[in-house]
């Protein structure tokens, strides 16, 4: 991780919330554009060693984003961001979950809300993100589906890239 | 309640990652530009 870029993440279990903070060094033009087209998330969104794909990205109001994530073991977990309100260069709000390659939800899996806001802060834009969950029971619902699906398997790679990225 | 934790960790650990390779295009797409 860039140490000059903060980097800030708390937890607020009564609220069900996640608070992720973030700086990027850019313009407001380009980090919008890199969260908000698909040929800019297709090159960043797949945590390595996964991979991500986008089948359709319609962003707008109403509209939804619809990927693969490609894990290393040759699986494919379908996703879809479903975009509730946008302010060009000032937020996003957005509803994500799990699907089929069709695009159909899987109402047996909850989805989140997730809201992105957008500031300036001299020459860098700071990307401030809460994920807000329905029940405690749907962050565990999540949790049992990760380690059934095997996403872990992904993870645990991340987990040696990551620390290997950390001893050089 | 632990499973929750290892959730929380890695859910970190994914934004975590997707940011730095984020901060990398982002200074790619910077070098092309000038």
């Amino acid at each position: 991780m860039n140490s000059n870029l903060l980097f800030d993440f708390s937890v607020n279990r009564e609220n069900k919330t996640i608070h992720v903070i973030r700086e990027f060094n850019g313009d407001l033009e380009l980090v919008w554009r890199a969260w908000t087209t698909a040929e800019l998330l297709d090159q960043w969104w797949g945590p390595k060693p996964c991979k991500v794909e986008t089948k359709t990205m319609d962003f707008r109001e109403n509209g939804f984003w619809h990927y693969a994530m490609l894990i290393p073991t040759g699986e494919k977990y379908w996703s879809m961001v479903n975009y509730i309100s946008i302010i060009k260069e000032k937020s996003f709000a957005a509803k994500d979950g799990f699907c089929d390659e069709n695009g159909a939800m899987d109402p047996a899996f909850p989805q989140n809300l997730w809201q992105n806001n957008f500031r300036v802060k001299g020459t860098k834009v700071e990307v401030d993100m809460l994920f807000t969950f329905d029940t405690l029971a749907d962050l565990q619902q999540l949790i049992d589906m990760n380690f059934k699906e095997g996403f872990t398997t992904g993870l645990q790679q991340l987990d040696e890239l990551l620390l290997m990225l950390s001893n050089k | 309640m632990k499973e929750i934790e290892k959730w929380i960790e890695q859910f970190r650990k994914i934004w975590e990652a997707r940011f730095n390779q984020l901060d990398h295009l982002l200074s790619t797409i910077k070098k092309q530009k000038k």
